[in-house]
């Protein structure tokens, strides 16, 4: 018909994958651009107000430095189950749980410590809180077959429902004034954070050395092997005698932890309290780092600017929402369009196209 | 009290129906081997579809328009993994996000309004009884249900019988995909009164373990869409004795986690009953 023929491509160097990738986030804005147009708005004036808004400014550039911490670190995370095919969809509450667990210790028995003790107390806290939490549905696959994706997201909205069950109830605030709003933490659990803006410092440090960490573990670690083969032939880890059950649990273990970490961040850099509803300090973190990651094709150097790419959308979205009068929901528009154009694109990635022989 | 039964009951049936009716254009769907995790998409894009459809021409224009927001979702699902190839994961993650948002972003002026003729909730019991008589029927007395099984089974197998595997997929995943956006008018033309931004709220989500709780078979998926819907209404029923609403609120969540769970433990851990070729990618000609 049209004498082309597919073939796959059994190879293609780093710098065609990055060819493709810049690619298909071009044709992606192309597409966005279209909605715009859709919509009724001049879509030249909206995406040069959200690359504005985003990156135009000292203050720009700061506030999403600000928000690609926890991208950061909840995307890096997430390399080493996806590098399993393990779906963890379940960041955003693995955030939340870090969270709980910080805040309810930072209110309870750290409450007198200084700052340099308590601080990575509430880490270590929220590390492990998030860890064990996304340990659940590591179980649940291995022992019952259970759909990841299935049981990572029933609990992200459960723990949503319970965290807003405890900051409604148990764990209320005396001295806010508000419903759905916990204590204040005490100030010397705040964040330093680099004067003139909001970013803190210390999470973003933590997110480079969890990159490292995690390139070192996946490239060169027998645990980092084991993930791959999980990911890469399902089969061939069975014959090799890979150990499902603890590959998995440590997957996600890290995972978890890493996302815990980054809601800690959240907690202690940014609110200083937890509130209802609970994605005022998720904020989807959990589901963009999805999309982070697999921009970055699970590697972490490239999470490193993806996330900073996509906190550049949030906080470009949160532009044009005031100027534009857009509704919230843009950011996740844009978001699937993106990820829709990049998933598209690695065919190229898969396949070459040629000429049938006449 | 059996008033009370009654009543719990019939709620119950009511919320079941936008899981029956979405369970079943999953199953023909995940039936022909795509695995489709865009189903709150599909239903939030269903659901604007008929807003939109009733306010401008009446409730008949809202179903068709239902099904066509829906099913172009699934266009694109359809076009991307079999045309493309791509990761019928990812591909379902990203067409649930699109959808929801667009849903909200396109819905925007529409938050409050209310259609004048709301369609009453047994033309929906109806259709889901239809739907579900008619893909039993498709799926196992028909040469082109079984064309469409076999291509989940085994690709090669139905290509090698002449079946081509790349239209029948893309064929039952927007087929699928328009029965899906009946489920989401359902919610728009008669559970609700006006639109606001929640519409779907997560079902979508609970439909994509409905049809594998329901092991895919259209029948089981009718009862088990009741079940599911019980526990829905369950919170409701035990909101009087003072337990706190959030906690309630995760009646449904931890319901279809406990329904999993004995999903798993009752069936053999391979998943017998899941189509083989469910997620895998098929090329014609590749082995």
């Amino acid at each position: 018909m049209l004498n082309l023929k597919l073939e796959p491509r059994h190879h293609h160097g780093t710098g065609f994958a990055l060819g493709v990738t810049i690619g298909s986030m071009a044709a992606g804005i192309v597409v966005i651009g279209l909605l715009f147009l859709l919509i009724g708005q001049d879509p030249f004036f909206a995406l040069a107000r959200i690359f504005r808004g985003s990156f135009g400014s000292v203050y720009s550039l700061g506030e999403t430095l600000t928000k690609a911490i926890p991208l950061l670190l909840v995307a890096v995370g997430l390399i080493v189950p996806f590098a399993g095919k393990f779906w963890n969809i379940g960041a955003e509450s693995q955030i939340l749980m870090g969270a709980l667990a910080a805040c309810t210790a930072g209110l309870t028995f750290l409450k007198d410590l200084p700052g340099p003790v308590a601080i990575p107390l509430m880490l270590l806290l929220g590390f492990l809180a998030g860890g064990l939490w996304a340990l659940i549905p590591a179980v649940l696959k291995i022992r019952l077959g259970i759909n990841e994706v299935i049981s990572t997201l029933m609990l992200n909205y459960m723990a949503a429902e319970f965290v807003t069950f405890l900051v409604l109830g148990p764990l209320r605030g005396k001295t806010q004034l508000g419903q759905g709003v916990t204590d204040n933490l005490p100030s010397q659990m705040q964040l330093w954070t680099i004067p003139g803006t909001r970013i803190h410092l210390l999470t973003l440090v933590l997110g480079l050395i969890a990159a490292l960490a995690v390139f070192f573990l996946l490239k060169h670690s027998k645990l980092g092997y084991e993930i791959r083969v999980i990911g890469e032939n399902r089969e061939a880890a069975r014959y090799a005698g890979i150990d499902f059950m603890k590959v998995t649990l440590v997957m996600m273990m890290i995972s978890g932890g890493l996302a815990g970490l980054a809601g800690v961040g959240e907690l202690t850099g940014i609110h200083g309290k937890l509130a209802s509803p609970t994605t005022s300090l998720t904020a989807g973190y959990g589901f963009t780092a999805i999309i982070v990651a697999w921009l970055a094709r699970l590697n972490p150097w490239g999470v490193i600017v993806s996330s900073f790419f996509f906190a550049g959308i949030i906080v470009g979205g949160d532009a044009i929402q005031i100027s534009l009068k857009l509704p919230v929901a843009t950011v996740s528009v844009m978001n699937g369009i993106l990820l829709l154009c990049l998933i598209a694109g690695d065919f190229f990635l898969q396949y070459r196209i040629t000429r049938k022989p006449s | 009290m059996m008033d009370f039964i009654l009543l719990i009951l019939m709620r119950g049936v009511v919320a079941a129906l936008p899981l029956i009716l979405a369970s079943q254009g999953q199953i023909l769907t995940e039936k022909s081997g795509i695995l489709n995790l865009g189903v709150e998409g599909n239903m939030a894009l269903g659901a604007l579809g008929a807003f939109m459809g009733s306010l401008w021409g009446g409730p008949v224009l809202g179903l068709v328009m239902a099904m066509v927001f829906s099913a172009s979702a699934s266009l694109v699902h359809a076009g991307i993994t079999i045309g493309l190839r791509a990761n019928q994961t990812v591909s379902g993650l990203a067409i649930a996000m699109l959808g929801t948002g667009l849903s909200k972003l396109l819905g925007k002026p529409y938050i409050g309004k209310a259609i004048s003729t709301t369609l009453p909730a047994w033309v929906f019991m109806i259709l889901g009884l239809v739907v579900t008589l008619g893909l039993w029927y498709f799926l196992t007395r028909t040469r082109t249900g079984l064309k469409v099984r076999i291509c989940g089974e085994n690709p090669i197998a139905a290509e090698s019988n002449g079946t081509n595997v790349a239209a029948t997929r893309a064929g039952a995943t927007l087929v699928g995909g328009a029965i899906m956006g009946l489920a989401g008018a359902f919610v728009a033309m008669s559970y609700q009164t006006s639109w606001n931004d929640e519409m779907i709220g997560g079902r979508g989500w609970l439909v994509v373990a409905l049809a594998i709780f329901a092991l895919w078979k259209p029948w089981r998926a009718l009862l088990s869409s009741f079940l599911f819907a019980m526990v829905f209404v369950l919170q409701y029923v035990l909101q009087p004795l003072g337990i706190p609403s959030n906690l309630l609120g995760m009646l449904p969540y931890g319901g279809t986690l406990v329904f999993m769970v004995i999903y798993g433990l009752v069936n053999d851990q391979r998943k017998m009953a899941a189509p083989a070729a469910l997620g895998n990618a098929y090329r014609r000609g590749e082995r």
